[in-house]
């Protein structure tokens, strides 16, 4: 698989819940180290979206929020942490959770393809029939399979994931969008006459 | 028993060692750092970045890490830390250390037979 461009306001959003969960670490080794720590994390996540995509960078967030907590403790238990920074920690913690539940939705819910804007019809055939998908600032809003319009309720959007629902809610076609402009699908089968 | 300067030190944590390895080959800024000891461990061991501040952190408390002057001219963000004469006799004295160590493994058959030669300066 080749390259990706990051998804500059997913890394946006992933670098705003570890800067907030960096709150938790001690104010003195903030002041040392805070802009340091910011961009050395805002490199790997940006390397591990290039060399994994979702999948890595997701890898590498994760890991990296595991770690600053656990670093916060360990500085934290040497000495007499003080209530406010306790509370200031919850706090942290807190945005951190929220802002998370944010990139998950944001990630593998109902979001747009990021990087369309304005409107871009996509049209294909495979050996079941013609069929276009038309998106709007990223979102799938309409559809046709053989050159009938498809109702908007039987379509599904995740991220770059499309799909095309039958009557009964079962897929009948399902498309990757991958940039740029280009889609990938499992070619359907040729309709019993 | 004598114990020399360097030794009161030792043993040295595996990213302590890590660090102190990666810093012989000369300056380098964290996020250099944290690539060195994955490309050090052929990708087995990955440092957070919390992990490794806080290290640097505690090396340069001891006097074996300092941050080198001049060196962050391109970029603000980008701190450069050197080994201190003292990080190096650490370092040595931990893989002088670990040969110990693998002399007497390969003496009671944990490991393959090792000629490790190592001289302190």
């Amino acid at each position: 698989m080749s390259a990706r461009a990051p998804d500059p306001s997913a890394l946006r959003l992933a670098l705003l819940a570890l800067r907030c969960l960096a709150l938790v670490l001690p104010a003195g080794f903030r002041a040392r180290h805070g802009a340091e720590l910011r961009w050395a994390l805002r490199e790997r996540l940006r390397d591990a979206w290039e060399s994994g995509g979702w999948g890595g960078a997701a890898g590498c967030w994760a890991a990296e929020a595991v770690d600053l907590v656990a670093t916060a403790l360990r500085l934290r238990a040497g000495g007499s942490p003080a209530a406010a920074g306790g509370v200031r920690a919850l706090a942290a913690l807190a945005v951190t959770l929220l802002l998370t539940a944010a990139l998950l939705h944001g990630g593998s819910g109902s979001g747009p393809v990021h990087e369309v804007y304005g409107e871009l019809v996509v049209s294909a055939s495979d050996p079941a029939g013609d069929f276009t998908l038309t998106l709007r600032d990223g979102r799938l809003v309409g559809a046709t399979l053989g050159g009938e319009p498809v109702p908007p309720s039987r379509l599904r959007q995740a991220g770059r994931d499309l799909a095309i629902l039958d009557e009964a809610g079962r897929v009948l076609l399902a498309v990757e969008f991958e940039l740029p402009g280009t889609i990938r699908w499992e070619p359907r089968l040729a309709r019993a006459s | 028993m004598h114990t020399s300067r360097s030794e009161s030190f030792l043993p040295l944590t595996p990213l302590s060692l890590a660090l102190l390895l990666a810093l012989a080959e000369g300056e380098k800024h964290g996020y250099a750092l944290m690539q060195e000891v994955e490309r050090q461990s052929q990708g087995q061991v990955r440092v957070g970045a919390g992990s490794l501040y806080a290290a640097l952190q505690r090396l340069e408390g001891q006097g074996l890490v300092a941050e080198a002057a001049g060196a962050s001219g391109e970029d603000a963000r980008r701190r450069y830390y050197r080994l201190t004469e003292l990080g190096g006799e650490v370092a040595r004295a931990e893989i002088m250390r670990l040969s110990r160590v693998l002399r007497g493994a390969g003496a009671r058959r944990l490991a393959p037979e090792l000629t490790v030669v190592l001289e302190g300066r």
